[in-house]
């Protein structure tokens, strides 16, 4: 901390330059306080040097506020910068205190009538509300948007509490996505007025309930006010109920809501519950599009529609980093039982693995109690097998996206026939990891233009079928190592190797149903040949090439056309 | 059309002869000493140099063991001071004779045809140069011992011209290298298809220059690398192709008949008909065996099998060229 001199001094200067009449205050040295005149009223500011000034700014409260002021929390404390995006010049202390202090009051002299004050409200207020609320409600309300006036049941159960425009979306989101028993629910009434203009609490520790009920009433049209007029006639001996109001602000409505409960010996209009006790309470929306704003995804893909194949190794971290991204609607396919030989490099862990279930419908459980509002097909009809079910052409047009996990390319380079010969305009994505840490690839094919993936296995001057030509081991190696017979067959790469390509997979799948990726890409990303090495193997040509001119651990490339591919040259014919 | 280069690669290392090669260095060294050793004390000081295909990395193993090295001798003269081209040659001759079956003076050489006890016959031209010239080129001596004076001539010809000519054609040496490639194969498909005796076949020179005019280096990119990767087959079909398409039809009155026929200057000096030799008719088979060659070529394309492609090239080429087995899959490396 800085001595209280040095402070003295550039409170001395700031007092000369800002026209202020900061004072120390005695019993702690490293505080300010004093008095500032703005348009329509004389606040009274603390500057605390308390902190890790010069390495964060100073710390400036209000001590007198009497409304609510956006940027300001309910201590009074102004929130000044958002510190983590600053790269503070810490070799300047007063041009801190300076630019601090002028912030301050650039803060508070927001005009509550502005468009800015709004909007910083609107930004501001939940996190706000937040700290002075002592209920957590749940909502689930994109239908009620722009309602008026809407009566609502609470559904509390487990602790939880929430509210949709029916009981049974309520119930099903708090079995399904939180995971608790209906056995010991209480409805309890919600009531959701919208303000008819932009109004906002301020933000206190108590509020009484004449005061709530007044300030509905001076915010509501003639019409909710009959309706709102009936409610507070009514006689109760217990009062139970929940107050939304939904705030009209510039983007969505803001919701404030409150909690009032009133415990009487006899029947009392609802209005005259002086004792009522009213609770400020924070509403978290679980509605999708909210959800996934939040998390910085696109509400766009929630339209979307894919389809994985296989989720093992890599398959599964597809799986989970798709929802994460914002991908609802998934199907998946795999035929295998997750047993316990492999599951260090699965999604999913030991506890899975005894289960003796299928891959694709633990995976399904797994994610789905993850994030609400994913929707996963594991496919579990018929057998399973992918041969088969490619065979249904009409089915695969309904996706936007096909990704294969499989590991397996002649497959792979079915499914890409397929699309190509019969015409199905989804983009195919193909993923697999190359053994010992030394990479992994992603490709994107059937987009707008650009070669297929049989283009990446035919020789380049010949029709040949060859191996993967962007692989960066050696051909004629064999990789498959044998733990029980040819049936515990595996190759030899890690956990990490799969979240590598996964990662790769799942960025290129959102270009692709964002439109960005428009011609095929081959996405690769290269690790150490070390250990590849050490086990007595070769790298590729390729592998070697890339080292040569510039180690650098992702790749990104447009794939072309390969001359000499049977099946772009049969489309070539055809069109 | 399935990929068959490593079969060519196979093929081409079978009959290539290169510079590198023991047996023929050993014989030739054997005949260079021997000049050496027993030129006359009249003689101009020489030297020695490769010349020919062996030089130009064209060469090919000959069927029968009867190599074809082609030597130069450099002799230290004026070729104003030696008015008679076939007095330096007979210095050569002279030193040899005697030691060997037969030295014989022909037209642009001396010619040592030699066999030891059970080697394979083999032969050496040495061609005979004035290189120490007012004008600073060089100067071939032409003319046999009992020509008239005027086909004992000096004849000005530069036998490096031909390698600079060739290294000039393509900047890329691997395009070189396929430039050699198929002149080699054309050169033993040659010795597989005409009776080489007289002067029935097209001469290595002629193929050579044929290539001069119509090859063109066939290769894929790879995107990946940037690397080419040559195709051998493709190389050879379209020189083929465009050899082919080269001849014109020729009215022979003597035969009655039209032939095709063709002609191929040698690209540098003296840039003389490498056909002129060889008769309508004898043109008209070398096209026939062109277009044998060449109808071959577009049956392998069609052919999904390695195994049949294979056996389409050793008709093409001999049993040099190996016969392949096909497979019904590929080694991967993927997973997931
Ligand atoms: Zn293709």
């Amino acid at each position: 901390m800085m001595k209280r001199e040095q402070l003295e001094q550039f409170i001395c200067k700031l007092n000369y330059e800002r026209q202020v009449s900061f004072e120390i205050l005695l019993d702690q040295p490293a505080v300010f306080q004093g008095t500032v005149v703005l348009p329509n009223e004389n606040l009274v500011l603390k500057i605390d040097f308390s902190n890790f000034f010069p390495l964060e700014f100073p710390a400036i409260s209000i001590e007198n506020a009497q409304r609510f002021y956006p940027h300001v929390d309910k201590s009074g404390m102004i929130c000044l910068f958002d510190d983590s995006s600053l790269l503070i010049q810490t070799d300047m202390p007063y041009q801190m205190l300076l630019d601090a202090f002028d912030r301050a009051i650039d803060i508070l002299c927001i005009d509550p009538e502005s468009d800015e004050y709004k909007t910083e409200v609107a930004r501001e207020f939940n996190a706000y509300w937040a700290e002075v609320s002592k209920m957590i409600l749940y909502t689930n309300l994109s239908s009620c948007i722009g309602k008026e006036y809407q009566n609502l049941s609470v559904v509390r159960a487990g602790n939880i509490s929430l509210v949709s425009d029916n009981i049974i979306d309520s119930e099903c989101l708090l079995k399904n996505n939180f995971g608790v028993s209906l056995d010991k629910k209480t409805n309890i009434d919600c009531l959701l007025i919208r303000f008819r203009s932009f109004c906002i609490p301020p933000i206190k520790k108590t509020y009484t309930w004449k005061w709530l009920r007044n300030f509905i009433l001076k915010n509501i049209t003639c019409s909710q006010k009959k309706a709102f007029s009936a409610f507070l006639a009514k006689k109760r001996k217990v009062l139970s109920q929940f107050l939304l109001l939904s705030i009209p602000s510039e983007n969505r409505d803001i919701i404030v809501s409150f909690y009032i409960y009133c415990n009487n010996n006899q029947y009392k209009k609802v209005e005259k519950m002086i004792n009522c006790t009213v609770m400020p309470v924070t509403t978290r929306p679980i509605d999708y599009a909210f959800l996934l704003k939040r998390s910085g995804a696109n509400a766009y893909l929630a339209e979307k529609s894919v389809l994985l194949l296989g989720c093992g190794s890599v398959g599964s971290y597809v799986a989970s980093n798709l929802c994460q991204s914002g991908i609802c609607k998934l199907d998946i396919l795999d035929q295998d039982i997750l047993n316990v030989e492999n599951v260090y490099r699965h999604l999913l862990g030991f506890d899975a693995a005894t289960k003796r279930k299928y891959k694709a419908d633990l995976v399904k459980e797994y994610l789905e109690n993850q994030y609400p509002f994913i929707e996963i097909d594991s496919l579990n009809f018929a057998d399973r097998k992918v041969e088969n079910f490619i065979q249904d052409v009409q089915r695969l047009k309904n996706y936007d996206l096909i990704i294969s996990a499989l590991g397996e390319p002649t497959i792979n380079l079915e499914i890409n026939r397929i699309l190509y010969n019969e015409n199905i305009n989804v983009p195919f994505i193909v993923c697999f990891n190359e053994p010992y840490g030394i990479g992994g690839h992603a490709i994107a094919v059937n987009v707008s233009s650009g070669g297929c993936l049989r283009c990446m296995y035919t020789d380049l001057i010949s029709n040949d079928l060859v191996p993967f030509r962007a692989s960066l081991v050696a051909t004629n190696q064999s990789f498959k190592k044998s733990l029980s017979g040819c049936a515990g067959s595996f190759v030899e790469y890690s956990t990490l190797d799969s979240q590598q390509t996964a990662l790769l997979t799942v960025r290129l799948s959102l270009e692709v149903l964002t439109d960005q990726c428009r011609e095929s890409t081959l996405v690769s990303w290269i690790g150490s040949a070390d250990n590849l090495i050490d086990h007595e193997f070769m790298v590729s040509e390729y592998y070697e090439y890339i080292r040569d001119q510039n180690y650098c651990s992702i790749i990104k490339k447009n794939v072309p056309i390969n001359e000499r591919c049977p099946i772009c040259l049969e489309k070539q014919i055809l069109s | 059309m399935v990929n068959v280069q490593s079969e060519f690669f196979t093929f081409h290392n079978q009959i290539k002869l290169s510079e590198e090669n023991q047996e023929l260095r050993e014989k030739r060294d054997i005949l260079l000493n021997k000049l050496k050793k027993n030129i006359s004390d009249e003689a101009a000081s020489f030297t020695s140099f490769n010349q020919g295909s062996y030089a130009m990395g064209t060469g090919i193993k000959p069927n029968d063991g009867d190599f074809d090295i082609d030597v130069g001798l450099k002799f230290d003269i004026d070729h104003d001071d030696y008015p008679d081209p076939v007095q330096v040659k007979q210095w050569v001759k002279d030193a040899l004779d005697g030691h060997t079956k037969s030295v014989k003076i022909r037209r642009s050489c001396v010619t040592v045809t030699y066999q030891k006890d059970n080697d394979p016959i083999y032969h050496v031209d040495f061609a005979v140069y004035a290189a120490n010239n007012a004008d600073k080129q060089m100067y071939i001596a032409k003319g046999k011992e009992y020509s008239t004076d005027e086909y004992r001539i000096w004849q000005l010809s530069d036998p490096q011209e031909l390698l600079n000519y060739l290294n000039s054609l393509y900047d890329d040496s691997e395009d070189r290298a396929q430039f050699r490639r198929v002149v080699r194969y054309m050169k033993k498909w040659k010795n597989q298809h005409f009776n080489t005796s007289g002067n029935n076949a097209p001469t290595g020179i002629a193929l050579t220059a044929l290539a001069c005019s119509y090859f063109m280096p066939h290769y894929s990119k790879d995107f990946l690398t940037n690397k080419k990767t040559y195709d051998d087959f493709k190389a050879i079909k379209t020189l083929v192709n465009n050899i082919q398409n080269a001849f014109t039809l020729t009215w022979d009155s003597d035969d009655g008949c039209f032939y095709r026929t063709i002609t191929q200057a040698l690209p540098v000096q003296p840039r003389n008909n490498l056909f002129e030799k060889m008769t309508n008719k004898q043109m008209n088979n070398f096209y026939d065996q062109i277009c044998t060659m060449y109808s071959k070529f577009a049956e392998a394309e069609g052919k999904s099998k390695k195994l049949e492609v294979c056996q389409l090239m050793i008709d093409v080429f001999g049993e040099a060229f190996p016969a392949a087995v096909d497979r019904s899959y590929v080694g991967t490396s993927e997973s997931a």
